[in-house]
């Protein structure tokens, strides 16, 4: 019990030292790697989904302003087209009312062109009648005057 | 009376287990010989335990076995921090030994911790590696200025605390195992039957697993202070 004796104390020193290799081989090593292998697994999986995250939240802010931007093209557009039809209408309708006009006009001079026609026919007509009914005035005049001068 | 101090003292008493014949005989104490079989239980047990370790989905073993080792290992890197973290191992080996070697009494073994030997070992393998740690981080200069501090009028004192402390882990150690021990050899003769059982639970388990605590949270903390800058 109180014997103390230098070789079993060097023995129990190399026993210790023997053990604490193994132990470190066995036990610590083992389990403190299995720990932070596992850690760096979470980090990088951790690291990743952080990534994917910053992805996924700037391609969202992209497509929002390519929306946006959709958007008002769109609305350029539709602009554009507006205006252009309404120019196209305004034009259209400023033909038809000159077309409507010169037709008018045209309608009207061929009117007065008849008119003027119908009017010159109609006088040829009264002086022709008027020569014929003249003639036969004349001619029954005459017969008459000699009767009555007879 | 006389018969039981007999069987006390042989119970006590160290023996020779086989004798090395050269240098005039070497003798190998029973202390020894329990000393192999703890490290031949330790090496199987941990064999064992780590022999299907994973990194995804750990079963409820491993993950029982993770959070004891690293809470071992981070009760030692609180006190040590990152500098002494190369020191773990050994502190947890020698935990590990210490409360094995208290509770083997159970199995019918004499505790190698009763043996003087033993402790003597165990506090001169501290000292060593604390006066070594201390020495590793601040250089032999920086080693030998800190038994100045805090102040140069306690150097002897400090040139005691190398003999004191290893001497004080040693016997602290020792007396308590070898009172133990003691204790239930009386409680086991007086009552053999029952009573032994709590006392057991106390001697055994909780005095022996408290020293081993005491025993590396000491050397722990007496390298802490070595390690530590100024």
């Amino acid at each position: 019990m109180l014997n103390i004796d230098f070789w079993n104390i060097a023995f129990l020193i190399i026993n210790i030292i023997i053990l604490y290799l193994l132990m470190k081989k066995f036990l610590v090593k083992p389990v403190m790697g299995v720990i932070a292998k596992r850690q760096e697994l979470i980090d990088s999986k951790m690291n990743e989904a952080l990534m994917t995250q910053e992805e996924a939240d700037s391609k969202k802010a992209e497509y929002e302003e390519k929306l946006v931007n959709a958007h008002s093209e769109a609305k350029e557009i539709i602009e554009t087209a507006r205006t252009q039809a309404q120019a196209e209408k305004k034009e259209i309708l400023d033909g038809a009312r000159l077309e409507s006009e010169q037709i008018k006009e045209k309608a009207k001079q061929e009117i007065q062109i008849e008119r003027e026609k119908a009017q010159h026919e109609v006088e040829a007509e009264v002086t022709q009648l008027a020569m014929i009914a003249a003639r036969k005035i004349l001619k029954a005049g005459g017969v008459n005057d000699t009767d009555s001068n007879k | 009376m006389d018969e039981f101090v007999e069987e006390l003292m042989a119970q006590l008493n160290c023996e020779t287990v086989f004798t090395i014949p050269i240098f005039g005989g070497i003798k190998i104490y029973e202390s020894i010989v329990v000393t192999w079989i703890i490290m031949a239980i330790l090496v199987l047990i941990s064999i064992l335990v780590t022999r299907n370790l994973k990194v995804e989905n750990p079963g409820k073993g491993q993950l029982l076995l993770e959070s004891c080792v690293e809470g071992i290992y981070n009760f030692f890197l609180d006190i040590l921090g990152n500098k002494g973290k190369r020191y773990i191992p050994y502190l947890i080996t020698v935990a590990l030994y210490i409360g094995l070697s208290n509770m083997i009494g159970i199995f019918g073994f004499k505790p190698p911790t009763k043996d003087i030997n033993v402790t003597i070992a165990l506090a001169l393998m501290s000292i060593v590696l604390i006066e070594a740690s201390g020495i590793k981080q601040r250089g032999v200069k920086g080693w030998l200025k800190s038994y100045k501090e805090p102040t140069a009028l306690i150097t002897p004192i400090n040139i005691m605390e190398v003999f004191i402390r290893p001497l004080s882990l040693c016997m602290r150690l020792f007396g308590n195992i070898l009172g133990a021990f003691v204790i239930m050899e009386l409680i086991k003769l007086l009552i053999p039957v029952g009573l032994p059982v709590v006392f057991s639970l106390y001697f055994d388990f909780f005095d022996g697993l408290i020293q081993a605590y005491v025993f590396v949270f000491l050397t722990s903390l007496f390298m802490s202070e070595k390690i530590e800058e100024e």
